[in-house]
Order: C-alpha cells, then sequence, then structure tokens
C-alpha cells in the first residue's frame, strides 16, 4: 500500500512533465493548421469584364450589373449584337469561412484605347461587401461596374484593368 | 488500482492539451487575416455613331391615269413599270430609286426598316377631285452588297459605308385628277 503511494507520487510528477511536452505538441501543430490555411486561399478570375460594343453618342454611362446584365444612361446606344459580362473571380479556401471584399475605389480604374480614355467607377459585387466559402471552400465572385463614357467618345477598342483584393475575416 | 487512476489522469491531461491546441488554433485563425487578391482585364468598343443622309427622292415621274384603277411601279433600280390602267409618260420629271447613303463602324450590321405616308397628296390642284389621293401601296428596297429584296438587316462596308435604295408602288384611281402629289418615306437603320 504504501509502494503503492509513493508509485502513484512518483508517476503523479512524471505526469505534468509528459502534459507540457503534449501541449508544446499541440502549439506547433496548432501553427501549422493556420500555415495551412493561408496557403490554401487562392483567387482566380475566369471571366473579363466586358462593357461590350456600343456608339457614344452626346455621351453617358454604360453599366454592368453583378449578373451581367447591360444597361445604359444617357445617349449612349448599346449594340444587342454585342453585350458584355460581368468579371468573375473563383475564391477558393477554408470551407464556410466569410471574406471581406475590396473593390477598386472611383477614379483609379480607367480603360485606355491609345490617347483616349474613359473612367470606370462604381464597382458592384454579389455577393455584396462580404463573401462566405462553401462548405466545399469555393464561391464565384461576380463584379460589374459603370464606364463613364464622354461625347462622342473617340471609337475603339478600349481595355485596361483592376484589382479585386479579398481578406478572411 | 493505482494503475488506473494514473490512466484518467493521463487522459485528462492530453484532452487539455488538445482543448489548448484547438483554443489557439481558433485564436491564431481569428487574428490573423489572410488575404489574396487578382486582377481582371475590362474591355469596351466605342464604335462611330450610324448615320443616315437622303439622297434622290422616290420619284414616279409623269404619268396619265387610264379608265380603271392600276398602279405605276418604281423599283429600288430606278425602273418604272405599270398595270392596268395608267399611262407611262416618258417626259417630264426624271423617274428614280429614293436613295439614303450610310455612315458608321466598317462591318457592322444594322436594322432596316423603310416606312412610307400611305398616300401621296395633291399639292397643286385644288377644287373638286383634289383630294383623291394617290395610295403608296408598297414600298421595296435593296441594301448595298445584299441581293436579298428589302432585307430587314444589312452590313456597313469595310470602309464603314453602305447605302439604301427605295422603290414603291402607287395605284392610280381612274378618277385621278392632274397635280403634283408628294409623300414621306421614311428609312430608318439602327445597329444590330
Amino acid at each position: 500500500m504504501r509502494v503503492q503511494e509513493v508509485f502513484g507520487s512518483l508517476q503523479l510528477k512524471t505526469r505534468p512533465h509528459c502534459f507540457w511536452k503534449q501541449l508544446a505538441l499541440a502549439c506547433v501543430a496548432a501553427v501549422a493548421i493556420n500555415a495551412f490555411a493561408a496557403a490554401s486561399i487562392t483567387v482566380s478570375n475566369p471571366q473579363a469584364l466586358a462593357f461590350g460594343k456600343f456608339a457614344a453618342g452626346s455621351g453617358g454611362t454604360v453599366t454592368i450589373g453583378p449578373s451581367g446584365a447591360r444597361s445604359h444612361g444617357g445617349s449612349v446606344v448599346l449594340l444587342p449584337s454585342a453585350g458584355g459580362s460581368a468579371a468573375q473571380f473563383g475564391v477558393s479556401g477554408e470551407p464556410s469561412t466569410s471574406y471581406a471584399i475590396t473593390l477598386p475605389a472611383n477614379g483609379t480604374v480607367h480603360l485606355a484605347s491609345g490617347a483616349n480614355s474613359m473612367a470606370v467607377n462604381s464597382f458592384s459585387s454579389s455577393p455584396n461587401a462580404v463573401g462566405q466559402l462553401s462548405l466545399g471552400g469555393s464561391q464565384t465572385l461576380s463584379i460589374g461596374a459603370t464606364l463613364n463614357v464622354a461625347g462622342n467618345q473617340p471609337p475603339g477598342n478600349y481595355s485596361g484593368s483592376f484589382n479585386v483584393s479579398i481578406d478572411y475575416n | 488500482m493505482t494503475s488506473t487512476k494514473l490512466s484518467t489522469f493521463q487522459r485528462s491531461a492530453l484532452s487539455a492539451a488538445l482543448a489548448s491546441a484547438i483554443m489557439l488554433g481558433g485564436a491564431g485563425l481569428g487574428g490573423n487575416a489572410y488575404a489574396a487578391a487578382d486582377t481582371s482585364v475590362a474591355t469596351a468598343s466605342v464604335i462611330a455613331p450610324i448615320t443616315i443622309v437622303k439622297g434622290t427622292v422616290l420619284s414616279f415621274g409623269k404619268f396619265a391615269h387610264g379608265t380603271t384603277t392600276g398602279s405605276v411601279t418604281v423599283s429600288a433600280a430606278g425602273v418604272r413599270s405599270t398595270a392596268s390602267g395608267p399611262i407611262l409618260v416618258p417626259t417630264g420629271p426624271a423617274v428614280t430609286a429614293a436613295t439614303f447613303t450610310l455612315g458608321g463602324e466598317a462591318s457592322t450590321t444594322y436594322s432596316v426598316d423603310v416606312t412610307s405616308d400611305v398616300n401621296l397628296s395633291n399639292t397643286t390642284t385644288v377644287g373638286a377631285g383634289a383630294t383623291l389621293n394617290m395610295a403608296l401601296t408598297a414600298v421595296n428596297w435593296t441594301v448595298a452588297g445584299d441581293a436579298t429584296a428589302s432585307p430587314a438587316t444589312g452590313t456597313l462596308a469595310i470602309d464603314g459605308t453602305g447605302s439604301i435604295a427605295v422603290g414603291g408602288t402607287l395605284a392610280v384611281n381612274a378618277a385621278q385628277i392632274a397635280g403634283a402629289y408628294t409623300g414621306n418615306v421614311t428609312a430608318t437603320v439602327l445597329y444590330n
């Protein structure tokens, strides 16, 4: 009985040591999980933002909604045969994780054709502002914007680029 | 007995360690923001506006009415013909199809629509019978570069030009009185 108690006391001294050792290992494991999460977030851009073809007239706007629907303002004339499309980004990462979407600010994006340019403002997205990855860890992010067309905007093929950032919440 | 106690402690120590790991893992995810960004291309095509300018007028020339109601037709090529009553007079105003000149974006398709007044009305004669109009019963047209009769669409040439020629058919009544008759033909083009 006495021996057993001593034995037990000895074990009690040994176990805390074992506990810290396990905790240390667990801490390493936790860091490794975080590192894996950072590596798994990806964004791809399978579809460009296209405003399609239009005649400028005396100026106005061309808007592409996140759904890809195109509309005009002012005297811009849209060609039905050459419509636009919303940009699409494929977001992949931790399943069921929400993320914040940062779209370009007004005045930062322009489309250019030679010396001529048009401003792209009022970016919008679906989902709006905050997205949530599916159980499979993915989501499609669709983005539209409004193009400002000057009166008698010189004809040409205009192009430019814009950045979209996502941050895990 | 003692062995059992020790085993219990070992299990609780292990679960405490795992709980800590999960807590730390959760804190790590919440405390750091992981970001990604990508760039998309954006495009737009501004094209030259489509324009239409009228050229020659649609002229049926000079003719006399017949003893029965008939018609005078001018083709889009400007060739005149008659059916039934009317008698064509070779002299007088030139017979012409109406022409419209188009301009716009090279190789771009557009829709065509040509409409006309229902009647040509007598603009020079007053009195009895002067209100009897001539009905413009049909318009027909051709589009440059297209052999189709009265096509619904056309395509601007590689230099961005195009043209439409318009003819028509006029119903001439046996009681039609002499005079100059006028009306309007309207051509509308719209980018597809």
